[in-house]
Parts: C-alpha cells; structure tokens; sequence
C-alpha cells in the first residue's frame, strides 16, 4: 500500500504530519531533480539515507562537506566500503573517527539538513511506501520528532535568504578580533569552534568546508561573531591556498644499464640450444637421441641368432614374424601365397601401416614361382 | 550280445573289471573322433581344411593359423550382422588354438550384446588364456612392466612438475626479490621464465629435469608431499635396480631369438623350413634343446630312426630333461618297442611325477602290451594329473591318429632357455624404450634420484635463508623476510598488509582481508582449473590433495600411455584394426574423460563462517591520527621487517 502525489497539490509538510499523527513506518520517497528518501518508524524521522543508492550517501557527502572527515580519509573509507559489507557508520565507529555520543548527533544534523532541502525544493512528486519491512537494513543512531524536524526546517527556510544577503559571497574572508576590553566573551560551542578556526584570515568556503556543522549552523555562528565583535570581514579574496605538492623521491635503483643483462639472456638461451643440440647427444649413449615413433630402420635379419639391439630392430623382428603370419594365414585360406604384401592389407590380414613399415623398414617379399613359397629378406 | 555269449571263455579269463574298462576308452575314444567330425568338418572353406588337415599331419599340436583365419572370417560375418554363424564360427576358431585369447573375448563381447549367457565363461576362459604359454606371458610381462615403468617415471615427473606449478610463486618471489636488487633490465618478473625456457631448449631428458625438479623444489613442499615424493623416488628407484630382469622378455619378442625358434615346436607343424631355423642355433649351451626339437619334429614328420638320435643326443646332454623322455619314450612306441617307451615314460614320471601325458602314454603301452590293470591305474593317474588340462590347451592332439601324446617345450623351460639366452650382456630393453625420453640410462636412474634427493635435502639445510619464503597467512601468496609484514602476529604479504594499513578496528581488517582472500582464492580457483586442463590429477596437487592427485596421476599418466602406444608398447600384431582397437581408444579416453571431470568437481575447501585470521588477542596499533575518538597504546614492534620475520619464526 503506497501512498503518493505531487506536493503541490498536497504539501509535503502535511505529508510529514500525517505519518507522525498516524506513527507509520515506511519509507518516503521523494523526487524533483534529485531524489531523497526519507525513513519513518512509528512516525519518528529515522534516516534519510537510502542504502539502495550507496553511491550518493547524504551522511558521507555532509561528512566530506563539513569537515567532519577529510577527503583522503574518506577514500580510505570508501575502499574499505567497497571491499566489505560494511556500513559507513559501522567503519566511523570501528575506526574511531567518532564515538557514539558524536555520530548521533552528526546524524540528526544531517537529518535536519537533509529535510531542510527536501522542503525547499518548489516541486516535487512524493511516494510513501507504508511496512516495517522496508527499514531492514536501515542503520540509525538518532529517532527526531516530525515537528521538530519541520519547525526548524522552517526555520532556516526563512533565515536563510537573510543569511545569504550577509554571506553573499563564498569568497568573503574572516578574521578574528580581540574581545571586547580583552574580555572573554561568552560563545556557544559552534561559535567557538568556528573563532577558533580562524586564527589566520579565512574565506568563508574554507570556514564552512571546516567548521565541521551544517552550513546553516556555521552562518548562524559566524552572525553571532559578528554581532558579538569578535570578528571581522572583508570582501577582498586571499591569496589562494596552495596545496602543498607533494613530490614523491624516485625510488629509481641504480640502472647499471639494459646492454649486459640482455646480452646475458640472450647468451643462455643460446648456450641452452647449443647444449640441447651438441652437448647432450654427445653425453648420451650413440641412437639415444629422440626419434619418431613411427620409423623403423632396417638392422639385423631375424633369424641370424644374436638377439635384437635396439627396440626398433625388436619392433622390425616383431614385424617379419607377423608377416610370416599373415603368408602363412593368407595360404590356408587361399591356398597360394600372395602376389605382394599389399594383397594382405586388401584382406585385412595385415593393417596398411604394418605394410608401409615393412617397406620402409626394408623388408622385401617375393612370391614363389608356383605360388606355393616365398622369401622374405631384409636389405 | 551274440558276441558276449561266443566269447564265453574270454570273459572267463578277462574279469568284468577290465572290460568295463575298455568299454570307457573305447568311449572315449568315440566322442573324440566325434569331436574331431565335429571341428574340421564345421569348417567352410575346403582349402582351409585341407591346410589344417596337412598341419594335423605334420604333428602341429595347435592349428593357430587356421584359428586366425577363422577369426577373421567371424568378424567379417559379424559386420555383415548374422552373429549367431559369426559365434559359430568364433566358437571352432577358439577351439582349435588353446592359446588364442582374441576369440573368447570378441565371443565374450557378441554374447554380451546378445545376452547370452556364456559370455562370462568366456571373458575368463580368455583372460586365463592370456596368461597360458610362454609368448603370451611374455608379451603381457613386457607391457605390463614397461606400463609400470612408465608410469612410475612419468608419474614422479608429472607430480614434480604439478609441485613446480604450485611453488612456483615462491621460487619466483625470492628470485625476483635477489634479481630486482641487482638489475632493472630484463624485468624481474621474466627472470623466472627465462630460467625454465633455458631449460627447455637444452631438451636434457626427463631424467635431468627431474633431478632438477627435486632439488629446487624440495625445500618449498609439504611434509605429506615430501612423502609421496619420497615414496615414488623410492619406487621408481626399485625399478631401477631391478631394470637388470627386464631382458628376459626379449626373446619372446624377438621373432629371431633361440627361445622364439624354439617355441615354435609348440605352435605349428614339422616342415623342412622350421627345421632349417632350428639347425641353425649354433649355441652350444642350447645343445640338448635344439637336439630335442630337431627329435620332437623328425618324430611328427615320421622320421623315427632320426628322432631317436636327436632325443638321444638331448638327454645325453641333460639327463633330467622330461619331455626329452617323453618323446623318446613316443619314437620307441611308434617303433613298437614298448619296453623301451614304457622305460623312456618311466624316467618322465621319475623326473615329475605329475606328468598327466607320460601316465597316459605309459597306459597306452600297457594297453598295447595287454596289461589292463596296469593301464587303468597310469590313465587314472592321468586323469588325476590334468590330462584334460593338456588337451584343452593342446586341442589338434584328439584330432591326431597318435596313440600317445607328445611333448613341446613347457612354459617354465622356455623362461629358462630365455633367461640363459638374455643373460649374455647387451643394452637392458627398457634403458632401449625409456632411451628417447629419459636420455639417461634407467639402470642407473635410481643413483641420480637418489644423489639428488640428498641433494636438495643438503641444500635446503645448508642455505636455508634462499628458501626462506612463507605463505601469506591471509591470501596464501608468497611472502618473504624482505616483504613480510607480521605486526599482526601471522605472516601477511605487502597487499594483505597494505589493506588493513592504519586500521584501528579488528573488525573491519578482518573484513577486510576476507574480500582479499576471497579475491585470490577466486583467482587461485580459476588458475587451477586452467592448469587442470594441461594434466588431470595436477588439480588435486594445486588443492593440496596430494595422495589423491598420485593416483589420479598415475591412472592419467597409464591411460595417455595406453592412447600413445594404441594399446600397449609392444603389439603382438600388426594386424587390421579389429573391434579390439575401438576399446583401445574409448577405455584410456574414458579415464582421462573421467579424470578431468572429476577435476573439474574439486571445489577450494570453504572457510567457516566467523573465520578469523588474525590471532584472537590481537591489538591493533592505533595509528597517530587526529580525526580518531581515542588512541590505544601501541604495542612496540621490532626494528627492521627482517627482525621482524625471524621473530614471528622464532615464536612459531
């Protein structure tokens, strides 16, 4: 059961107060140019983090914007999100970048910002998806009642634009004064960390991007400051703040030159081949060299008493026997030996490649006159 | 009946006794002549029968070429479909060759697909005939020790070579370590494989590499690798020695051998040419041989004066040689002196007593000399002894006129005569078969594994700090004391401890390096399954399943041997491909098939679900950050990462 409209017809604040009066739980979405999700539990502002769109985390850009954390350390993080399941905050309370006391209340600041520019967005279509089961996985450390979170949403929706004609511009610099008859004046802990920043002269992009609260809350300081004559202000830019560069010592070991290991290499690949082709036939025992299985080199004749010296010649021998065979076998059956040894292929007496091997292994075959004999011999 | 009551006075001199005895032999020799109707008469093709009918005349005791004929005429009435004429047919050919094992089993596989139920009986009967005679058994101890030796080579360089793959990472870690201090050109990740394409090109043999093999990668392997290692060394060590036995098969495989002339008095019929081939052993230690088979022919070709000379001769030369008797005790029955025979018997059954053919001839003498009783007793003892044995083996005897049985040479006496004949020197056969792979010789194989296990035992003690790399204890790469990183009480490499590098919480390092362990194991799982594709069972050494991976080894490396060699390394024949070559392929393709599947199946042990890699009481060090919420004291660390690595080592 969805809930949803176009705040124009129908204002969000409305929308807001309605889920409290009712204590829904769910999740409402809203969207005009960008999106925002706002989640509910027992009509309690818990989380305007979506954990679907981890790439655009409202929580890490507040943290990065501010001050909170800074822009390495938040690479740090990043991979260490994107390498675990971690959830941001779980890896801010682990790593200790901040206690619990801390995230809360960095969590409701960004709360409150997060609603503050949701409400001023002039238009916007809004869904509000009702069920506990959409707040699985939702991480909060701070639960803001509807009207507050809207009275002072309201608040800096009014204040701002008086705030924005005194802080009109970003590169306005600060610089603090001495208090009053060199009495120390009594600050607000915003305040005082905002004068205790500017112990240099600063632009107010600076001031913002360190005071570590919202941009609304540093305005506000920074007014107070002014009121209060502790600081002052001009229009005119400081010179720009270098970033310290960094260049990294080469690390580079002493090349002592490409030449000689390359000729190196070369050389024992060389000697490598060398040795395979000289050096290890030498060493072996003569007819040790690899050879192709399927030659057979004629040696000695079977029959001539002294026994095979080479497995080829054992194979040769082999061969002559079965050939002897199959005449023999081609005899019976026909009752004539055959005109050549091919014919026993043609029978299936002998395979083709036994027939090649005997000629090329030099076994010669002849048919008798008559038919009745044969003499086979070796070259 | 008629006759009975003419013959009154002879029943009263001859007791019932012996006429029942009579009454069986002539029985027996009625179904003989009836199985002799039988077998020749069931062959088709009458020149064949003429031939057969000529070698039964030349005293052939086996018609093996008539055998093979009608093998191959089966096989061609198989391909044409009608198997029952094809059994038939397969049925006379094994009949006729007691040693021929090629038709029981094609018999075997027709009535398998049949279902018929012989086909068992003759799956055995040629399995028993595979081993029956001393061809055969040779031939079978030839391939099947030449199989071994194979595989136990190839195995141990297969396994060595699996290892090598596995420790690769940390003999190229450490060499890339050394070679980066000293040269920036070529690159240190080529110095490896430059190393082993040197290698390569020298084509050194097996031999060589597995010695080198052993000793690089000795220091780096496993205590249960170690073993299996040691245990194949000593293996293929054993066959080494043991080498100096394998000639004694190569005079069954030598068509020109004393022993393969010889044996072919046991295969075909006496003709001037197989004679001439006998005459020609001018071995004088084979002296009484050649005369007894130069008197066993002359006595089938009828040429009893001859004969007897012959056999004379022989056991002359050897007076305890049975079968010289035997035959002699034949010349001298054909001669009808069979006081003479039954002395020739005598001496047989002196010499063996079990000799099943000499108690039947020496009954067959009693019959022709009248003395009944005596005869019953000799063909009972016969009988006892295994006559029917020697006829299965010897089918073309019951087919012969003889009265009395001949004698070949026995198994056991051409083992011997091959034992004498190989013992007289020459290249041992499988130094000749491993020669174009090993170049080395395999006699002397077992001293070079041997030397290069002490070897690398030597060398891993005597420059231990050249293999001192560990394994990462997150990821498993290698990790040396220049690069190890053990703050955290186990030994992580560089990236490990780059990752959790200034994290202050246990939770998030373990984390951590779980998605960094997870990462490598996915890239050690997909890299192993590539290299599974070079060779089954190097998968299992690759998971660390190093037993399972030997024998998956060894069924891979016999299976490609038996694709390599069709079959086995010494083929009885050359013959045309069969039915029988089929099974040569499909059975080492099946293994090998069966083998990269169950490969393929192994599966990276999983790790528990709240695995944790860092030591329980680690303490993070809390890196000097300001942003931080508190600052733990750090714990104080060693100087240098080297101290570093010793100490974590020395903790161990």
């Amino acid at each position: 059961m969805a809930l949803e409209g176009n705040a124009k017809d129908f204002g969000l604040s409305e929308i807001f107060q309605l889920i409290s009066i009712q204590k829904k739980s769910g999740m409402l979405s809203v969207s005009a140019d960008q999106s925002a999700a706002i989640f509910f539990q027992d009509g309690m502002i818990i989380s305007t983090r979506d954990r679907r769109n981890s790439s655009n985390d409202p929580l890490k850009d507040f943290l990065v914007r501010y001050g909170f954390i800074g822009r390495r350390e938040m690479g740090s993080i990043q991979k260490i999100l994107s390498e675990s399941s971690f959830d941001l905050t779980d890896i801010l309370l682990s790593e200790r970048y901040f206690n619990e006391d801390e995230l809360v209340t960095i969590f409701s600041e960004q709360i409150y910002e997060s609603v503050q520019e949701v409400l001023s967005w002039p238009k916007s279509q809004y869904k509000f998806i009702i069920g506990s089961n959409v707040l699985t996985g939702v991480k909060s450390y701070a639960s803001l009642k509807v009207e507050a979170v809207l009275m002072e949403s309201y608040r800096r929706i009014d204040e701002l634009p008086e705030m924005r004609r005194i802080f009109s511009s970003d590169d306005m610099t600060f610089r603090r004064l001495a208090g009053p008859q060199g009495k120390k004046a009594s600050l607000e802990h915003g305040e005082e960390t905002i004068y205790g920043l500017l112990e240099e002269e600063r632009s107010l992009a600076w001031i913002v991007s360190h005071a570590k609260q919202a941009r609304f809350c540093t305005y506000e300081s920074l007014k107070q400051l002014l009121e209060k004559g502790l600081l002052e202000f001009s229009e005119a830019a400081p010179a720009a703040e270098e970033e310290p560069v960094f260049k990294e010592e080469e690390k580079g070991k002493e090349s002592p030159g490409r030449l000689l290991p390359t000729f190196a290499a070369f050389f024992m690949l060389l000697a490598s081949y060398a040795a395979g082709e000289y050096v290890v036939p030498r060493l072996s025992p003569p007819g040790w060299t690899a050879r192709r299985a399927d030659t057979i080199e004629a040696g000695q004749t079977a029959g001539s008493g002294s026994l095979a010296t080479d497995i080829e010649e054992l194979r040769l021998r082999a061969l002559e026997s079965a050939i002897r065979q199959g005449l023999d076998e081609h005899f019976a059956s026909q009752g004539s030996y055959p005109f050549t040894l091919e014919v026993l292929a043609v029978r299936r007496i002998l395979s083709e490649k036994a027939v090649g091997l005997a000629q090329h292994g030099g076994i010669n075959y002849r048919m008798g006159e008559d038919g009745m004999s044969y003499v086979l011999s070796r070259n | 009946m008629v006759e009975a009551v003419k013959d009154k006075k002879i029943q009263a001199i001859i007791p019932v006794r012996i006429i029942a005895h009579i009454l069986c032999l002539s029985a027996a020799v009625a179904i003989c002549t009836s199985a002799r109707a039988n077998s020749l008469d069931n062959i088709p093709n009458d020149g064949l029968k003429n031939y057969s009918l000529a070698e039964i005349e030349r005293g052939s005791p086996s018609l093996h070429i008539t055998s093979r004929v009608l093998y191959r005429e089966a096989l061609d009435i198989l391909g044409s479909g009608d198997w029952e004429e094809a059994r038939r047919r397969l049925i006379l050919s094994a009949a006729l060759s007691g040693h021929y094992a090629e038709p029981m089993f094609t018999l075997a596989r027709v009535e398998l697909m049949h279902a018929h139920p012989d086909f068992a009986f003759h799956l055995v009967e040629g399995f028993k005939r595979l081993l029956i005679g001393y061809r055969n058994q040779a031939f079978l101890a030839a391939n099947l020790g030449l199989m071994a030796v194979f595989t136990l080579v190839l195995s141990l360089f297969v396994i060595l070579g699996a290892l090598a793959m596995k420790y690769w990472p940390f003999f190229d870690h450490r060499l890339r370590e050394s070679w980066s201090k000293r040269f920036a050109f070529p690159p240190a990740r080529l110095a490896g494989p430059l190393i082993v394409a040197a290698l390569l090109i020298a084509r050194a043999g097996i031999a060589a590499y597995t010695a080198i093999l052993i000793v690089f990668i000795w220091s780096y392997i496993s205590k249960r690798e170690k073993a299996v290692v040691t245990c194949l060394v000593a293996l293929t060590a054993a066959a080494s020695f043991a080498s100096g036995y394998s000639n004694i098969v190569v005079p069954a495989l030598d068509g020109g051998s004393v022993a393969r002339r010889l044996s072919m008095i046991n295969m075909s019929g006496a003709d001037r040419e197989l004679l001439d081939s006998i005459e020609s052993i001018d071995d004088p230690s084979f002296e009484a041989e050649k005369e007894f088979a130069l008197g066993t022919l002359k006595y089938r070709m009828g040429d009893y004066e001859g004969a007897r000379n012959h056999l004379l001769s022989s056991v002359a030369l050897r007076s305890d040689f049975a079968p010289a008797y035997l035959n002699l005790g034949n010349v001298y029955f054909m001669l009808s002196d069979y006081n003479r025979a039954l002395a020739g018997y005598q001496n047989v059954v002196a010499i063996d007593s079990t000799a099943a053919t000499a108690w039947f001839n020496i009954g067959q003498a009693y019959i022709n000399k009248m003395l009944f009783a005596q005869s019953s007793s000799a063909l009972k003892k016969s009988g006892e002894n295994g006559l029917e044995r020697y006829r299965k083996n010897h089918p073309v005897v019951t087919l012969r006129d003889h009265p009395v049985y001949d004698e070949g040479f026995s198994s056991a006496e051409l083992w011997s005569i091959a034992r004498r004949e190989s013992g007289k020197g020459g290249d041992l056969l499988v130094n000749r078969a491993l020669a174009p792979w090993l170049l080395f010789p395999f006699d002397r194989y077992a001293w070079l594994l041997v030397l290069s296990l002490a070897a690398a035992i030597a060398i891993g003690r005597i420059f231990p700090p050249a293999f001192n790399v560990s394994k990462c204890g997150n990821c498993g790469r290698a990790a040396c004391p220049d690069c190890a990183d053990t703050r955290t009480g186990i030994i992580l490499c560089p990236d490990c401890a780059k990752v959790i590098t200034g994290l202050s919480s246990v939770k998030v390092m373990e984390a951590l390096l779980r998605h960094r362990r997870q990462k490598a194991s996915g890239r050690n799982g997909a890299g192993s399954r590539l290299r599974m594709l070079l060779y089954p069972g190097a998968a299992w050494i690759m998971a660390g399943r190093t037993v399972r991976g030997l024998f998956a080894i060894g069924a891979g490396v016999s299976a490609a041997l038996c694709l390599a060699w069709s079959g086995f390394y010494f083929d009885d024949s050359f013959g045309a491909p069969g039915p029988g070559s089929v099974w040569k392929i499909a059975v080492p393709c099946a293994v090998l098939a069966w083998l990269i599947l169950l490969s393929l199946r192994i599966k990276q042990a999983q790790e528990q679900k709240n695995f944790r890699v860092l030591p329980a009481d680690y303490v993070p060090e809390q890196p000097e950050d300001a942003g931080r919420a508190d600052k733990p004291t750090a714990v104080p660390e060693p100087k240098t990462n080297e101290e570093r690595f010793e100490t974590f080592l020395d903790s161990l």
